[in-house]
């Protein structure tokens, strides 16, 4: 391929068991599917067969960047790992998970839009790419370091402008909740794909690369750019949070980039210390951020531990460096070993009391689980799968893990830290419903449109339910999308249109905390606008600048709706994913709600019936057969995807078209 | 004497997002290059603080001073500028700056620094942070 604009145009591929690698044309892929995940999706359809395991030499872990990765496109800096996920259930479902810091942008600078790696290395080894070459390195000085110490060691052999991915002790153990980590706290979390490393024998992916990355229309793209930083920087409240004046002297205390070209002091509160640790007696430096907000317990909540800043902070620290998903122990493990014990169903842990307002007991835990010691042993498999393994608590499990080995999350059950309430959660119970994990690592814009920018949030400061709902009626066609007084309707046009959000998110690829932008204060109607550009069109616009394509806004989204159905039947032909797979998160979310609406008269949960009508209503919006949850031939082909739907239906998995109008959960 | 036009680097409050470095080497080449830029920050992920290097517009510039082509030269507004034309690429100016901001640009060989945009640098318009402020210095 020559030059191209926004991709660098090759795709590297590595076999470790081989020691060699060869290239791909970006050109078969990118057009197709706009970027990282899409892009990964495809290739998983042409590479991963049915049979693979997750930790298995044949599956394949990718790592991807998009057109947008490595430019001056704000918030562009996020990396893609997709593959089959040890942390899946029941099944190891072909899956996925990003983070930020700088790796991605450096791939792009060393000359790749993508990286996959097959095959397992004979011995540990670190992959070093640079422009010129890759490397195999020895990794074992580093073997047996968590994911910091690895990377100031390779930083002082390779130089300090490499970036790394790398596991620590928990991948190497492959545990199923094992991350894959940059810097500090930047991790892919979700799915244990620490482990599918630690299974190749790859404890490291250094990179190291200066550009370049053309961009087709210069003079457009850095005009858009600059009406997306504008608006961003000032059309939300949630930006222009301020720092804690008395930690910035005492802990150094500064803004912090999760990502390479977020320009904006974040509203999620990356702030960036450097602490004195109690426990180690080293510095330790890095951010609190997102879910390690829980680590130090919330007064009077369901997470109602008191750890004081200092000791919080390094435990944080102690999670990044063994490698270990904070999502899995917050809001799953630690949450049920504390409902175990007000049960009596455990006093101690590894013989040692059970103690969460006790900093070394913290460490104790994240240790026994990266070492596999004790009852570490079952930990390291997930929360999800623990106690069945140790034999007890299954019971009080059940309603912290939502579905697919992942606890809740934005679903006003089994996470009481994200509030969201009804009938909201209704959608986020169908994005459940048809994933294969927590959706919630880039589809957070309904969830942050009904509960965040309305009155739910703050009543004098949120938008008006007015605009709200004209916006829904405006994105999803139907304002009863994000009416709070509505019931089961139109929740689908919501879970759809988000759907496809999430695969353009982590193909172009843009942060999810910034977009989709589709809400501002700056605008009379509530709608956000940079530029010429009407908020939700962004992406759009950003991809045509940088790369030149001719493709339409319509196509645009059809490559997202495509990358979105190739994932379905990747789980489809692999795993045999069905109508009744996605019904099995049902029990789960008629439990109770966790808040009540403020505006209805009583706290409410799933009902089955009308939960039942609006699964169907989603299959056949999105074009499926209402009885198997899965895309017909004749939609996989207006999507272009051909061949895919000729091997589904070869294999019998698929129908060539839908079967019958009328509503199954009727007869059923 | 014009307004003499001055940049503030402020390291402690570097986000570490790059964005001066990307949106500098769009400005100035016809691609985005971490090597293109003319202000770099080194990461420093397990320290409180990144490094700038930035130039500071000397009053006396030692890397003018340094260059026997006469090839880095002031302009009116008080700022430096490398002229092309003129640089033979020796690199005896890089050593001479005592705030490590002038580099080579490894992919084409040409020496680079901060030249503040002719007088409106793009790199504090992209800054979320401060790290990079400009100060109007009275003449």
């Amino acid at each position: 391929m020559s030059r191209s604009h926004g991709w660098v145009g090759k795709i590297l591929w590595v076999d470790l068991g081989e020691r060699r690698v060869h290239t791909l044309d970006t050109e078969g892929y990118g057009e197709q599917y706009i970027g990282g995940r899409g892009m990964a999706a495809r290739i998983a359809w042409e590479s991963i067969p049915p049979g693979v395991k997750a930790l298995d030499p044949e599956n394949l872990l990718m790592v991807f960047t998009g057109p947008l990765s490595g430019t001056t496109a704000p918030f562009s800096g996020r990396t893609s790992i997709s593959g089959l996920s040890p942390q899946g259930w029941p099944h190891e479902w072909y899956s996925r998970s990003n983070l930020g810091g700088h790796w991605g942008p450096s791939l792009k600078y060393a000359g790749y839009d993508g990286l996959v790696i097959q095959g397992k290395a004979d011995k540990p080894v670190t992959l070093f790419i640079t422009e010129e070459r890759v490397l195999f390195l020895d990794a074992s000085p580093v073997w047996g370091l968590g994911t910091i110490d690895t990377q100031k060691a390779l930083m002082s052999e390779l130089g300090d402008d490499i970036r790394i991915l790398t596991i620590g002790q928990a991948g190497e153990n492959l545990s199923r909740i094992a991350i894959i980590s940059t810097e500090t706290e930047s991790a892919a979390g979700q799915g244990g794909f620490g482990a599918v490393m630690g299974s190749k024998n790859l404890k490291a992916i250094a990179v190291r690369g200066v550009g370049p990355v053309y961009i087709a229309r210069p003079q457009e793209f850095k005009e858009r750019c600059n009406a997306v930083l504008q608006e961003a920087r000032t059309g939300n409240r949630f930006a222009g949070a301020e720092l804690e004046p008395q930690r910035v002297k005492k802990y150094k205390q500064r803004w912090q980039a999760c990502t390479q070209q977020c320009g904006m002091r974040c509203g999620t509160g990356c702030r960036f210390y450097e602490v004195e640790g109690a426990l180690s007696g080293e510095k330790v430096a890095g951010q609190f951020h997102c879910v390690s907000n829980f680590i130090p317990g919330i007064p009077n909540s369901f997470y109602d531990w008191n750890l004081d800043f200092e000791s919080a902070f390094e435990i944080r620290h102690f999670t990044d460096n063994y490698g270990l998903n904070q999502w899995d122990l917050l809001l799953g493990i630690v949450p049920w070993l504390r409902l175990c014990l007000e049960a009596g169903l455990i006093g101690e842990y590894n013989g040692r009391p059970i103690d969460f307002n006790d900093p070394v007991f913290w460490r104790t835990l994240l240790h026994s689980i990266a070492y596999r010691q004790g009852m570490g042993d079952a930990l390291a498999e997930g929360g999800k799968r623990a106690p069945d393994l140790l034999g007890f608590g299954a019971e009080l499990a059940r309603p912290l893990y939502a579905a697919w080995g992942s606890a809740g999350h934005w679903d006003g059950h089994g996470d009481r830290g994200n509030r969201i309430v009804y009938p909201f959660w209704l959608t986020t119970a169908l994005q459940w419903a048809v994933d294969v994990r927590d959706p919630f690592s880039s589809s957070h814009s309904y969830t942050m449109m009904t509960m965040h920018w309305s009155p739910f949030l703050d009543e004098q400061k949120g938008l008006g339910w007015d605009k709200i709902k004209a916006a829904g009626e405006r994105l999803y066609g139907g304002q009863r999308a994000v009416d709070p007084l509505s019931d089961y309707e139109d929740k689908q046009l919501a879970a759809i249109w988000n759907g496809h959000r999430s695969i353009m998110k982590d193909s172009v690829p843009v942060d999810d905390n910034v977009f989709p932008m589709l809400l501002s204060y700056n605008s009379p109607d509530g709608m956000a606008y940079a530029g010429e550009m009407w908020g939700p069109d962004i992406e759009y616009h950003l991809f045509v600048s940088a790369t030149g394509s001719p493709m339409t806004r319509m196509d645009f989204d059809l490559a997202c709706e495509r990358g979105f159905n190739l994932e379905r039947a990747i789980q489809v032909r692999n795993f045999l994913r069905h109508r009744r797979d996605d019904e099995t998160v049902i029990p789960y979310f008629q439990y109770l709600e966790w808040w009540q609406n403020p505006l209805r008269s009583e706290k409410k949960g799933l009902e089955v019936d009308k939960f039942l009508q609006l699964l169907e209503a989603y299959y056949r919006g999105r074009g499926w057969d209402i009885e198997s949850g899965r895309p017909t031939a004749h939609k996989l082909r207006h999507l272009g995807l051909p061949d895919v739907a000729q091997d589904l239906l070869q294999a019998g998995l698929i129908e060539e078209d839908i079967r019958e109008e009328e509503t199954l959960w009727q007869v059923r | 004497m014009p307004n003499k036009i001055q940049l503030r680097v402020d390291p402690k409050v570097c986000s570490g997002c790059l964005s001066c470095m990307t949106t500098c080497s769009f400005a100035n080449e016809s691609y985005i290059s971490l090597a293109a830029a003319r202000v770099q920050v080194v990461l420093k992920p397990f320290d409180a603080v990144n490094e700038i290097g930035i130039c500071r517009q000397c009053g006396k510039a030692p890397c003018a001073l340094a260059c026997k082509l006469g090839a880095i030269r002031q302009a009116p507004d008080g700022y430096w500028i490398i002229d092309a034309d003129l640089c033979d690429g020796c690199q005896d100016c890089i050593p001479a700056c005592p705030f490590n901001a002038l580099f080579v640009n490894s992919l084409n060989g040409h020496v680079i620094k901060c030249e503040l945009c002719l007088g409106d640098p793009l790199c504090v318009q992209a800054c979320p942070t401060g790290a990079l402020v400009i100060r109007i210095a009275p003449g």
